[in-house]
C-alpha cells in the first residue's frame, strides 16, 4: 500500500547487493558444463565406436580365419606337416587382439601359440576338414582365443586421447568466452546495475553512459531505452508525486473524517459479519469502545440478530443499492437500549477483503420528533380543514403552497392543480385582476404586512360572493419574508344577515313603536319599566318620560294589586302568560279592561319581561254588542213568530168576547128582536148578567187578551213606534225629565227611596242634533234607573253610597249617553242575558224582564242607535247608549 | 140606511177569526159579507161580484196579503182594503204605506179592537159614499 515513499526507498531495498556469482563465471561454468558434458559423451561414443570397430575387425579376422587358414592347416595337419602347422599357428597368432591359437588333433594339442587367458577372453574353435573321396574328414581343431581386454583398452586409450584433445580445445575456448563476455558485456551490465542502483526518482539522475565507443549494439539500444525510461519514470514519477500527495491529502481527511464524524459509522466484513472498524460517534451510539467492537458480531448490535446482516448483504446483491437510500434500522446500545437509526451502507473491497462500510443516523430524536412534526402537521391540516372559511398560503415566491378543505370548495379546485402555481397563473380570473393580486401579493410578502377588506369574489357555484379577504405576510425564522397566509370568508350571509337584521331591527322598532298595543319591558328585579312604546301612552295615559324608570308599583296600572300578584307568578312558573284579563287604572282614573301576555326574556343580561297590553275595553264592548245584537235578533224574531201565533187566538178571544158584548147589548136591535121572538126580556137578562157578574167575566177575559197583546206589543215596541215621531230633541232635557220621572215614580217608591240615590248630571251642551222619539229615550232612561235603583237597593247588603251618573257626551257621529251606577255590578252570565226578553233577576211581580229588551230595540231598532253595558261585579254597572248624529243635509222628519 | 149594502169581505185563513169578525160585523146589518179563507179564493169572489172593502189577513196560505191587495186593486175588483195581521213587524205599517199607498191607519194588529175596526169600515165606505 505504502510501496513507493522516496524517503523510504533506500531503506527497503537495504544495502546495495554486491555481485555474488558473476554472471560472467556462471556462463563460464554453464558452457564448461555444457562442453564437458559434451566432450565426455564424445569420448564416451568414440571408446564405443572404437570398440565396435574393433570387435568388428576381430569377428571379420575371425571369419577371414576360419574361411582361409583352416584349409591349410587342415591339409596340413593331413600331411602331418607339423612346422607347417607351427608356421601357420604362429601367423594367426600374429595377428592383432588374437591372443592364444592352438591346433589339436584327435589325439590333442598339437601346436599351440601364445598364452592362454582364462577371462576377457573371446574362444572360438574351427573344426579341421579334409576332404577325403569327397568325404568330409574332420582331423583335427583350430581354436582362437581374442584378448578382449585389449579391445577394451584400444578402445579406451582411442577415446581418452580424444577427449584430452577436446578438453584442451575447450579450455581455450571457455577462457575465451570468459574474457570477451567480460569484457563486452559483463562490465557494462555492472555499469547499468551501478547506474540503477544509484538512480533515485526524486534527484535528477545523469543519464546512463557506458564506456565504451558508441556500437549501436544491444547495450546501445538498452542505455537508450533506460534513459527514456529514466526520463518517463521521473515525469511519472512527478505525477505520482502529485496523486501521492492527493491521496495523502484526502486519505489524512478521511481519516480525519471517519474519526470525527458524528454519526456513528461501522466497517463490517461482509463474509464473517464481524465489526472491524468503528468511529468515535459509533463507540458513544452504541456505548462501547473501540476495543468492544472489533472482532464483535453485526448482530450483536440488533435487536432481533441478523437481520442488520441480511440487510447488509442485500446491498450486496444489487450494485444499484449501494446508492439505496438509507434505511430505517433498530439498533441495540449496550445498554440494552434500542435506538432507532437511518443507514447508509457502501461496499468496497479491501486487501480482497470484502467489507461493508455503514453509515448510521441516530435519528431516534429524529423518529419522535417527526412523529411529533408528523401529528403537529396533521393537526394543522386538520384544523385548517376544519375552518369553515377559505385558507391558503403563499411561499415566498408568491406561489400557492396549500390551502385547506373550505377553499377547495369555494373556488372548486383542487390542492394539487394549483399549489405551486401564482395568483397569475390563474387563468380563470380577468388578467388585470390576476395582475393587481399578484402586485398586491408581492406587496404583501415583501412588507410582511396585511391587507384585509371586503370585496366580491365569483366562487365555484358561480355566484358572486361578498367576502372579507385577508392576506398576512409572515416571516421566517431568520426574520426574512416567508409568504402570506389568506383567509376569505364569505360574508354574503353575514352582510345579508345584517342588512336582514338593521331591516328587521327597523320593523321592530317601527313595529315597536306604532304597534297599536301597549308594549312595556319591565326588568323582573325591580319592576321598573325599561322601555314603552306609543301606544303605552294612549293605553294607561301616562308619557313615557313618566313611566320609563318608574316602577310598576310607583305609577300604579294594576287596579288589582293581586291580580299583578298573579300575573307575576304565572309569568315565573311558565315563562310567558297569555292573554291574562285585568283593569287598568289609565291615569286619568278611567278603568279600561285590558288583556296582557308577556314573556320572560333576557335583556343585556336582566331578567326583563314585555307585556303586550291590548285594551280591550271596546272590542269586548263591541263583541258583546255583536253577540247581544245577534241574539236580540234572533229573540227579535222567534218572539215575532210567537206573537203572530200568539195574537190570533188572542184575537179570536178578544173578538168572541166583543162579539158576546155586542150580543147581549140590549141596544141591539138584533137583539131585541131575537129576544122578543124568544119572550125574553132583555132587561132581564142584562140584570141577571149584572147579578152573576157575568159582565166583569167578560171583561176580564177582554182585559187579560188585551194585556196579553200588550206584553207582546210591549215587548217589540211596534205598537207606539206606529204612533212615534222622530223629532230634534234636546237630550239634556230628556235626560232630566227621566231623573225628575223616576224620583216621583211610584213604583220605585215603594221599594226604594229614589232621593237617597246621589244622582250626578254630567251633560255636555252644543252636542250634535239627533233625531228621536222623546218619549221613548225618556222610556229608556227611566227604565234604567229604575233598574239602577232597584239593583242598588234589592242587593245585599245594601249599596252604602248609592250613585248614579249619567253622563252626555258627544261622540264619534253620535251622541252618547252613560248612565253608570256603583250597585252591585252583574256576573258576567247576567251581563249576557241583560238585554234578553224576559230575563229579569228581579223577584216575580216586580219586573216583566222586558225592560232593557224594549230599551234595547228602541234604541237600536227605532233609532239606529247602539246600547251595551260595562259591569264589573261588586262595582256596578254603566249602560252606555249611542244615537247616531243627525246629517245636516237631511230634511226633517 | 142606503138601499144598497156595502159589500164587504174578510179574508183569513183562521176560521173562527174569520167568521167571528164577520159575525160582529153582520151585527150592524150594514154590510153584505162574504168571506174567505185564502187571497185565490177572495179574488174569485170579487170576480163574481166585486166588493166595496175587503179586510186582508196578511199571512195567507198561497199568496199573502199585500200580493192579494195588489192584484185586485189592479184588477179593479176592489178599492178598499184594510189590514188585520197577527204580525209583529213594526215596520209593517211604514211598508205599507209606502208600497201599496195605505193609510197606517188601515192597519190593525191583533187582537184587533172590533169597535175600532167597524169605525174604520164606516168612515172608509161613508169617504166612497160621500
Amino acid at each position: 500500500m505504502q510501496s513507493a515513499h522516496p524517503r523510504e526507498d533506500r531503506a527497503a531495498n537495504g544495502p546495495i547487493m554486491t555481485v555474488r556469482a558473476s554472471l560472467t563465471l556462471r556462463l563460464l561454468k554453464r558452457i564448461l558444463l555444457f562442453c564437458v558434458a559434451f566432450t565426455l559423451l564424445l569420448a564416451g561414443w568414440r571408446v564405443w565406436w572404437e570398440y565396435h570397430a574393433a570387435m568388428q575387425s576381430v569377428q571379420e579376422l575371425l571369419t577371414v580365419i576360419g574361411n582361409t587358414t583352416t584349409k591349410g592347416l587342415a591339409a596340413s595337419l593331413w600331411d602331418f606337416n607339423n612346422p607347417q602347422i607351427k608356421l601357420e599357428v604362429e601367423g594367426i597368432t600374429n595377428f592383432r587382439y588374437i591372443r592364444y591359437a592352438a591346433v589339436n588333433d584327435t589325439f590333442g594339442v598339437l601346436v599351440t601359440s601364445g598364452r592362454r587367458a582364462g577371462k576377457d577372453v573371446l574362444d572360438r574353435e574351427y573344426p579341421l576338414v579334409v576332404f577325403r573321396d569327397g568325404k568330409p574328414a574332420t582331423v583335427g581343431a583350430l581354436h582362437v582365443q581374442v584378448d578382449l581386454a585389449q579391445v577394451d583398452r584400444q578402445a579406451l586409450k582411442t577415446g581418452l586421447e580424444g577427449l584430452l584433445s577436446n578438453a584442451g580445445l575447450l579450455l581455450l575456448v571457455a577462457a575465451l568466452v570468459f574474457w570477451l563476455t567480460n569484457t563486452l558485456v559483463s562490465r557494462h551490465l555492472a555499469a547499468i546495475a551501478a547506474h540503477f542502483q544509484s538512480f533515485n526518482l526524486s534527484g535528477r539522475s545523469l543519464p546512463l553512459t557506458l564506456d565504451r565507443p558508441f556500437m549501436g549494439d544491444e547495450l546501445d539500444v538498452l542505455t537508450q531505452a533506460v534513459n527514456t525510461m529514466q526520463k518517463g519514470l521521473a515525469a511519472f514519477y512527478g505525477q505520482v508525486m502529485e496523486a501521492q500527495k492527493a491521496l495523502s491529502e484526502t486519505s489524512e481527511r478521511y481519516h480525519a473524517l471517519f474519526g470525527s464524524v458524528s454519526d456513528p459509522v461501522l466497517v463490517v466484513d461482509r463474509d464473517t459479519g464481524l465489526l472491524v472498524e468503528c468511529n468515535e460517534a459509533a463507540e458513544r451510539f452504541f456505548d462501547r469502545t473501540r476495543e468492544q467492537f472489533l472482532g464483535l458480531p453485526l448482530r450483536a448490535l440488533h435487536p432481533s440478530g441478523a437481520s442488520l446482516m441480511d440487510d447488509l448483504s442485500e446491498a450486496s446483491s444489487d450494485d444499484a443499492a449501494r446508492a439505496a437510500s438509507p434505511r430505517e434500522v433498530s439498533l441495540l446500545a449496550a445498554g440494552g437500549e434500542v435506538k432507532l437509526a437511518a443507514m447508509q451502507r457502501s461496499l468496497f473491497e479491501l486487501d480482497g477483503q470484502r467489507l461493508v462500510l455503514g453509515v448510521f443516523r441516530d435519528i431516534t430524536e429524529r423518529k419522535a420528533l417527526e412523529q411529533l412534526l408528523a401529528e403537529q402537521l396533521t393537526f394543522q391540516q386538520t384544523l385548517l380543514d376544519t375552518i369553515p372559511y377559505a385558507v391558503f398560503y403563499k411561499g415566498r415566491d408568491t406561489r400557492f403552497l396549500g390551502c385547506n378543505k373550505a377553499y377547495e370548495a369555494c373556488f372548486g379546485v383542487r390542492r394539487e392543480d394549483f399549489v405551486g402555481r401564482r395568483v397569475l397563473d390563474l387563468e380563470y380570473l380577468p388578467m388585470e385582476d390576476r395582475r393587481n393580486y399578484q402586485a398586491e401579493d408581492e406587496g404583501v410578502i415583501a412588507s410582511v404586512g396585511r391587507v384585509q377588506k371586503e370585496m366580491p369574489i365569483p366562487f365555484a357555484d358561480g355566484v358572486v360572493h361578498q367576502t372579507l379577504y385577508s392576506v398576512t405576510g409572515f416571516r421566517l425564522m431568520d426574520g426574512a419574508p416567508g409568504g402570506l397566509i389568506g383567509v376569505i370568508v364569505d360574508i354574503t350571509d353575514r352582510k345579508q344577515a345584517e342588512e336582514d337584521l338593521r331591516q328587521s331591527e327597523e320593523k321592530f322598532s317601527r313595529i315597536f313603536e306604532m304597534a297599536p298595543e301597549s308594549i312595556t319591558f319591565v326588568r323582573l328585579s325591580d319592576s321598573v319599566r325599561i322601555a314603552a312604546n306609543a301606544a303605552f301612552e294612549t293605553v294607561t295615559g301616562y308619557s313615557r318620560e313618566e313611566a320609563i324608570g318608574a316602577s310598576v308599583q310607583e305609577l300604579v296600572t294594576w287596579d288589582d294589586a293581586a291580580a299583578r300578584e298573579e300575573f307575576l307568578r304565572r309569568l315565573g312558573e311558565d315563562g310567558s302568560v297569555k292573554d291574562f284579563e285585568f283593569l287598568l287604572r289609565r291615569a286619568d282614573g278611567a278603568l279600561r279592561r285590558v288583556v296582557s301576555s308577556a314573556k320572560l326574556v333576557t335583556i343585556a343580561g336582566e331578567q326583563c319581561y314585555v307585556s303586550i297590553t291590548h285594551d280591550i275595553t271596546d272590542e269586548r264592548r263591541m263583541q258583546e254588542l255583536l253577540i247581544q245584537s245577534e241574539k236580540m235578533m234572533s229573540v227579535g224574531s222567534l218572539a215575532a213568530g210567537i206573537a203572530h201565533e200568539i195574537n190570533n187566538p188572542l184575537g179570536i178571544m178578544h173578538q168572541a168576547v166583543q162579539n158576546l158584548i155586542q150580543r147581549t147589548s140590549p141596544d141591539q136591535k138584533k137583539n131585541q128582536e131575537t129576544a122578543a121572538s124568544l119572550g125574553l126580556d132583555m132587561d132581564l137578562l142584562q140584570r141577571y148578567v149584572k147579578a152573576r157578574k157575568l159582565d166583569v167575566f167578560l171583561e176580564d177575559i177582554q182585559v187579560a187578551a188585551q194585556r196579553a197583546s200588550g206584553i207582546i206589543r210591549n215587548m217589540l215596541n211596534f205598537s207606539r213606534r206606529s204612533e212615534s215621531k222622530c223629532t230634534v230633541c234636546d237630550l239634556g232635557h230628556i235626560i232630566e225629565q227621566a231623573v225628575f220621572l223616576a224620583s216621583s215614580d211610584y213604583d220605585l217608591k215603594k221599594s226604594y227611596d229614589f232621593k237617597r240615590i246621589e244622582i250626578s248630571l254630567d251633560l255636555e251642551t252644543h252636542l250634535s242634533a239627533c233625531l228621536c222619539t222623546e218619549t221613548e229615550i225618556e222610556q229608556v232612561l227611566l227604565n234604567l234607573l229604575r233598574n239602577a235603583a232597584q239593583a242598588m237597593s234589592m242587593c245585599q247588603p245594601p249599596t252604602p253610597d248609592p250613585r248614579i251618573g249619567i253622563r252626555l257626551r258627544a261622540g264619534e257621529g253620535c251622541v252618547r249617553i252613560e248612565v253608570a251606577d256603583n250597585g252591585p255590578g252583574m256576573e258576567p252570565e247576567t251581563q249576557r242575558k241583560a238585554f234578553e226578553p224576559f230575563y229579569t233577576t228581579k223577584p216575580p211581580g216586580i219586573g216583566t224582564g222586558l225592560g232593557l229588551s224594549v230599551s234595547y230595540f228602541i234604541i237600536t231598532k227605532g233609532h239606529g242607535g247602539r246600547m251595551w253595558l260595562d259591569s264589573l261585579p261588586g262595582r256596578g254597572t254603566t249602560f252606555f247608549i249611542e244615537l247616531p248624529a243627525k246629517k245636516l243635509e237631511a230634511p226633517h222628519a | 140606511m142606503p138601499e144598497q149594502k156595502h159589500s164587504v169581505i174578510v179574508i183569513d185563513d183562521e176560521e173562527r177569526v174569520r167568521e167571528l169578525l164577520i159575525d160582529y160585523l153582520d151585527e150592524c146589518d150594514e154590510f153584505e159579507l162574504r168571506g174567505a179563507c185564502s187571497g185565490e179564493a177572495a179574488l174569485e169572489m170579487l170576480q163574481l161580484r166585486p166588493a166595496d172593502l175587503c179586510v186582508v189577513d196578511l199571512r195567507l196560505p198561497g199568496i199573502d196579503g199585500a200580493e192579494f191587495i195588489m192584484a185586485a186593486s189592479e184588477a179593479k175588483l176592489c178599492r178598499r182594503f184594510l189590514v188585520h195581521t197577527g204580525s209583529v213587524d213594526f215596520l209593517l205599517p211604514q211598508a205599507l204605506v209606502e208600497g201599496l199607498g195605505m193609510a197606517t191607519e188601515d192597519v190593525f194588529y191583533k187582537p184587533v179592537d172590533a169597535a175600532t175596526l167597524l169605525a174604520r169600515i164606516r168612515e172608509r165606505l161613508a169617504g166612497r159614499m160621500a
